[in-house]
């Protein structure tokens, strides 16, 4: 039996009808990631997982009921703490810091029997889009291995494409889980904010930041994050969000204008066509949307998202989180030397922006002005979806580039200028694979009002995506 | 726009670019900045006036955590405490 063809909701049935034994699907990945370590999208499989998948075949042979991720091989990211395991954000800074709890998410996939499979390799500090910032080098495209995974999730997104697990947990605060979920032909969301606790997640931006998983199937999305989702009275910004929403047979399907010549200009532009005539095929209806101040989302983005990290990041002080320089000999020079040594350029870029925007003199200008975009926005998107049920763009601008192409970072932060609108206004959007260009696969993103995800998946299967993957 | 002075950044972030990497730093510093400068140009005063507000506040409840070692990651620590260099003569 091949075991990477197989869903998450029937790894977890056939373990728990004993037509497979949770030791022997996590044998079956375990020997996937040591055949695919080339890639280097898995940093770490952990060492117990055969323990714990021994202990789910045990329960279930002694006939005790088990969770619905049952013996379900689970990839985090390496920002996702998980007790008494390693935990760097791929970041030299924190090399050898070991997780003293484990997040709300990861408790709520243990609650169900998974099994903590792997850490995924990713951008420094969730910070870039290619994978490429990462102390343990670059994770390469599932599909094309010279060319990016994507990022900042690009561990996560490669390893579902590569079948190494079923299902691996990614972070997104400004396309982090969309865009490699687009550059390697899976399925990935970022849910309405607040959906998926961010307690026990490595804080970069808390306004904009979520987690959630990333799949081979759309109905696998939707099963995994709804056990990841749920109100936590450990992150006060989380909320109820039962993932529904009006579903119907035909959907009123919403195409930006202020975006239209700007995807004429993509490469993807006669694939994106083809598909807004595929759903008018389909019965479902295109309508033209407004919101203005769209393509003022990358800069608001860049100027709010480094603020936020600038204040996040400052608790990497040499004193509390595993890395102290030594050659420090007074208390500043703790604190200078070892976030100069130990963060790399990109961090250091947007630590520096974001006190840039916040200081004196500039935080009018900057800061309040992004802010109010962001609440323009949000007020823009509303009134968008009283006349559709979705939004369609595309992912990315382009397919997956090639590693190394993008060594200026205003080509790598424009690659980010569809997914930042949903993360400014909290609002949810899935990425499908949809099409493709020389095999590579291209994403199509579905956005819906806030805890609209019912709708999204819905439609989304209604539509039906390509499936990649190895 | 005028030139960003980077030194002050640094010191408010307690970063220090090194120096090799300095020209190229403020380089690509000098465009993000003139790339994000869009937004200053936007006539949008109603919103601003609105944009920045403050968090509300759950109300303080007293529960029981699990407990955590908050000296488990410490680079040095002694006593249950973390060590510093000496910060008072």
């Amino acid at each position: 039996m091949d075991i990477s063809k197989l869903s998450v909701k029937e790894i977890a049935e056939k373990v728990s009808r004993q037509e497979l034994s949770a030791r022997e699907v996590v044998s079956f990945f375990a020997k996937r990631c040591a055949e695919k370590c080339k890639f280097n999208a898995i940093i770490e499989v952990f060492d117990d997982i055969f323990e714990k998948a021994d202990e789910i075949d045990a329960r279930i042979k002694s006939g005790k009921p088990v969770g619905k991720l049952a013996g379900v091989p689970v990839a985090i990211k390496d920002n996702i703490l998980y007790a008494g395991k390693k935990m760097t954000c791929a970041s030299a800074f924190m090399k050898d810091f070991i997780s003293p709890y484990s997040a709300t998410l990861v408790k709520k996939l243990i609650s169900e029997d998974a099994i903590i499979f792997a850490r995924t390799n990713m951008d420094e500090f969730a910070m870039g889009g290619s994978t490429e910032n990462s102390v343990y080098g670059v994770t390469k495209n599932a599909l094309d291995p010279s060319r990016v995974a994507g990022g900042s999730s690009g561990g996560s997104a490669a390893a579902v494409a590569l079948g190494l697990c079923p299902v691996a947990i990614g972070t997104d605060t400004g396309g982090s889980i969309r865009q490699p979920s687009s550059f390697n032909g899976v399925v990935g969301i970022k849910p309405t904010f607040g959906t998926v606790s961010r307690y026990g997640i490595v804080a970069f931006a808390s306004s904009t930041d979520q987690a959630a998983p990333i799949t081979k199937t759309i109905e696998d999305n939707e099963y995994v994050l709804s056990i990841i989702a749920g109100k936590d009275p450990c992150d006060m910004t989380s909320i109820d969000n039962p993932l529904s929403g009006k579903t119907k047979s035909k959907y009123a399907v919403g195409i930006i204008k202020e975006l239209k010549e700007k995807i004429a200009s993509l490469p993807c532009a006669k694939q994106f066509e083809e598909q807004i005539e595929k759903i008018k095929s389909q019965g479902h209806t295109i309508k033209e949307v407004s919101v203005p101040h769209i393509l003022n989302s990358l800069a608001c983005y860049y100027i709010l998202t480094p603020a936020e990290a600038s204040s996040n990041l400052a608790r990497f002080d040499g004193v509390k989180y595993t890395t102290c320089s030594k050659s420090a000999l007074v208390l500043d020079d703790v604190y200078v030397k070892s976030r100069s040594e130990g963060f790399g350029r990109e961090v250091k870029r947007r630590i520096m922006l974001g006190n840039f925007v916040l200081s004196s003199g500039y935080f009018d200008a900057y800061y309040k002005k992004g802010m109010a975009v962001k609440s323009l926005l949000e007020r823009e998107f509303a009134r968008a979806f009283e006349d559709c049920d979705v939004i369609i763009t595309p992912t990315t601008p382009s397919v997956a580039f090639k590693i190394g192409e993008r060594s200026d970072p205003i080509s790598m932060y424009a690659e980010d200028l569809f997914t930042t609108p949903a993360s400014l206004t909290g609002l949810p959007a899935l990425s499908i694979p949809y099409a493709e260009i020389n095999g590579l696969p291209l994403g199509l993103q579905i956005m819906g009002a806030k805890k609209s995800e019912g709708v999204i998946f819905d439609f989304a299967k209604k539509i039906g995506g390509q499936t990649y993957g190895i | 726009m005028d030139k960003i002075d980077i030194k002050h950044l640094e010191d408010l972030s307690k970063l220090k670019i090194d120096e090799s990497e300095r020209a190229g730093f403020e380089k690509d510093f000098q465009k993000i900045v003139e790339f994000v400068d869009e937004i200053t140009k936007l006539d949008i005063s109603y919103e601003e006036k609105e944009a920045v507000k403050l968090s509300s506040l759950r109300e303080d409840e007293v529960t029981k955590n699990e407990e955590i070692d908050p000296l488990l990651d410490a680079p040095k620590k002694a006593d249950g405490c973390f060590v510093t260099p000496l910060v008072v003569e």
